[in-house]
């Protein structure tokens, strides 16, 4: 197996450190599936630990562990793999509490995580498609701030795209 | 002169037009704030120190959001499409989302690249403590972007009633554009035209494929008009020519009406409707293209200058006293009056143009140019047309083209592809015209499918094919006692060989001899209606012309056609856009 070779023999491991101190180790074919990490190791290679002030460890746990499954999937590429990446995004975002999936949105964006990013935007998306504005609002904690009838006017001029 | 004649339907929506200028005008000054601000912020990027040095500071305030957030825009990299809303909307913005202040706009994401070694434990402590004290947290305005840019139309709309800050995220001209990009869009139907008891009701049946629902849109600005003609381009419709009842206001009449040279611009995103410049000529049921080009295109003005124009013929003609009985000719001064002050607001109206498709981000100054042509359909009298004229978005302005070839016929059909329009007439011609250069020329394909003439033929351009839909008579099987049936075909023409080769068969028995056909990326979708006992009926069709198989299904079981008159498979159009 020509690709696994490639990725046995640069096996590296890097050292992730979280905003609260919590350190990951992880291999570089992990960390790469983020932007920011691969611009960082292919930028100044040799340095291993790297800082993520802006993450904390429950989070950049969560997010590697994403990475870590994609990047394990990806080796031997097969197209039954799609499908079990498939499948383990749905188990990954289906339990997340809005609170976590927050965060890990913007670890996953602040990381260039492209995927996970739109996987967890999708999950947000999700939470908004085919409710009416009081469910969207009860989901997400929003208070009206149009005055009344200002609502009223506005579903009226956009009424044709609504039941 | 005809091409002087009024229309009634300019008058119409003039107070419409006032009212939606100045929405306009406070749109583009809002936005051009904000791109100074940008402008600004951006200038101070290289001096990498001095963001270190106030990155520090905004950890230490990581409490208040307003600061963090302002901070960040000031000395964000341009790259990074951050803002917050109070910088963009003024502190009004801050009671938007209820009175939590939180810490979550407060990440330094503007200086970011600059900031991975530093090491500020105690703030984030500090931030994360804080942050877990809120009750909820919010989004930043553009991750949350991102997640209401996945939503189909109908969602977005119910989004916009949410609060203030979605409905102006999701209104923004970036945002709209985000999601062109973005494979989030569906297509969606428009179905003009339709005829109830007599009246030309105005009413636009869209229907949204993907969640197979049908919505009726009112348009008072169509009340009353039939045989105009749609195109479509991008999120945009354009309502061309048309006709309207002189004696019957609403009815459709053919007894004594008016041809219009009227072309409104309609918006479903916005639901918006706007007046664009006149046609030279009053036109019904022209054949249109429209197409996509870049900004510094010039629409073949070198060569129509110097092209032979034929002198103006018209069948049946009538002199202009005829035309003008009853001193109309004192409305047609005040409506050149009128034409001339719409001149003047052209610069505006071009500055508007360059801001609402565009994002307002720096960097992307393409702006989004059509050119729509229009020719043939019928003139004032009823005459068949066989002048063209063309329309430049930029300039608003309708030119003339090049004749339609002499031997042409009654073009029935017409599409643009690959910067050709293509039209097609009843006798079985085919011209293209080169928008570019400007100029007709015949194209002789070999051989002519064979088809019933009564049906009209449809040319359809898809994923850069051009294809035509023929009805023609089965081969018979050899079995006797069989009726001969019509089928339709999709043909696609070589554009290097010039030949046609059958793709395709409709599954329906062609019922409706002006059956409508528009693409839209890769799909064709077909419209078909009919009167069959007592009831006007419609098809929809669709067809993805990237699968292999372009496979015909049938969508909307809906009966929205119901109480249609049987008049409207005549004047029905429809247009198809991704929403």
């Amino acid at each position: 197996m020509s690709s696994s070779s490639t990725t046995t023999t640069t096996t590296r491991l890097l050292m992730l450190k979280a905003s609260d101190g919590v350190t990951f180790e992880v291999e570089e074919a992990v960390a790469t599936k983020l932007g920011a990490i691969n611009n960082m190791v292919e930028e100044e290679g040799s340095e291993d630990l790297i800082c993520l002030p802006n993450v904390n460890g429950k989070f950049l746990g969560m997010v590697l562990e994403w990475c870590k499954k994609h990047a394990n999937n990806n080796t031997n590429s097969d197209k039954g793999n799609d499908e079990v990446n498939k499948w383990w995004d749905k188990e990954f975002v289906m339990d997340l509490d809005q609170n976590t999936l927050y965060h890990l949105l913007m670890a996953a964006d602040y990381l260039s995580g492209t995927e996970l990013v739109d996987l967890l935007t999708e999950k947000v998306a999700s939470m908004i498609r085919g409710k009416k504005v009081e469910e969207i609002r009860e989901t997400f904690k929003i208070k009206s701030d149009f005055l009344p009838g200002q609502e009223e006017e506005i579903r009226k001029k956009n009424s044709w795209a609504f039941e | 002169m005809f091409s002087e004649r009024l229309t009634g339907e300019q008058s119409l929506s003039q107070d419409f037009e006032a009212l939606s200028v100045s929405r306009r005008l406070v749109r583009s000054v809002s936005q051009k704030l904000r791109k100074k601000n940008q402008r600004g912020g951006s200038e101070e990027e290289d001096d990498g120190k001095g963001i270190s040095i106030r990155c520090l500071s905004l950890y230490g305030r990581a409490g208040g959001c307003k600061v963090g957030a302002d901070t960040g825009e000031e000395f964000g990299d341009s790259s990074s499409r951050r803002r917050s809303s109070a910088s963009d909307e003024g502190k009004g913005y801050k009671l938007i989302c209820g009175a939590e202040e939180t810490g979550v706009d407060c990440f330094s994401y503007g200086v970011k690249e600059r900031f991975w070694k530093k090491h500020n434990r105690k703030d984030f402590e500090l931030e994360e403590s804080i942050r877990n004290s809120r009750m909820h947290i919010f989004l930043p305005d553009d991750i949350l972007e991102m997640c209401l840019v996945r939503l189909p139309l109908t969602s977005l709309m119910t989004a916009r009633l949410v609060c203030k800050k979605w409905r102006y995220l999701t209104s923004t001209p970036r945002f709209l554009q985000m999601r062109r990009e973005g494979s989030h869009q569906n297509p969606w139907l428009f179905l003009f035209g339709a005829v109830k008891d007599g009246y030309c009701t105005g009413e636009i049946h869209a229907f949204d494929v993907s969640l197979e629902q049908w919505y009726r849109i009112d348009a008072n600005v169509l009340r009353g008009k039939f045989m105009f003609s749609v195109a479509s381009i991008q999120d945009d419709i354009y309502i061309v020519g048309g006709c309207s009842s002189l004696t019957n206001f609403g009815k459709l009449d053919k007894s004594s009406f008016k041809t219009h040279k009227g072309v409104i611009l309609f918006s479903p995103l916005t639901k918006s409707w706007r007046k664009v410049a006149p046609m030279k000529y009053a036109r019904s049921a022209p054949i249109l293209g429209i197409l996509e080009v870049c900004s510094d295109f010039s629409a073949g003005q070198i060569h129509l200058s110097r092209q032979d124009r034929r002198p103006r013929t018209r069948v049946g003609g009538v002199s202009d006293v005829y035309e003008d009985p009853h001193r109309l000719s004192l409305r047609r001064q005040y409506r050149n009056a009128i034409d001339e002050n719409e001149a003047s607001l052209l610069p505006n109206r071009k500055s508007y143009k360059f801001v609402r498709p565009k994002s307002d981000q720096a960097g992307t100054k393409v702006c989004k140019r059509f050119v729509l042509i229009a020719v043939g359909g019928h003139g004032s009298w009823d005459e068949p047309l066989d002048s063209g004229e063309i329309y430049d978005s930029l300039s608003n302005k309708w030119t003339e083209i090049q004749r339609l070839p002499v031997d042409m016929g009654v073009v029935r059909s017409g599409v643009v592809c690959k910067g050709i329009f293509y039209v097609y007439s009843e006798t079985d011609k085919l011209a293209g015209y080169d928008i570019e250069r400007g100029f007709w020329f015949g194209i002789q394909t070999t051989p002519f499918p064979p088809r019933v003439v009564e049906y009209s033929p449809e040319l359809v351009s898809c994923n850069g094919q051009l294809f035509m839909f023929f009805v023609s008579w089965c081969e018979g099987d050899g079995q006797i006692g069989r009726r001969n049936k019509a089928v339709r075909k999709l043909w696609e023409l070589d554009l290097l060989y010039l030949t046609w080769t059958e793709v395709s068969v409709h599954p329906d028995a062609p019922m409706d001899w002006n059956a409508a056909f528009m693409a839209d990326r890769n799909l064709i979708f077909g419209v078909e209606m009919f009167k069959i006992f007592g009831q006007v009926l419609k098809f929809l069709t669709v067809c993805d012309v990237s699968d292999k198989e372009m496979h015909w299904s049938h969508i909307s079981r809906n009966h929205v056609t119901h109480e249609f008159d049987a008049i409207s498979c005549l004047t029905k159009s429809m247009a198809v856009i991704h929403l």
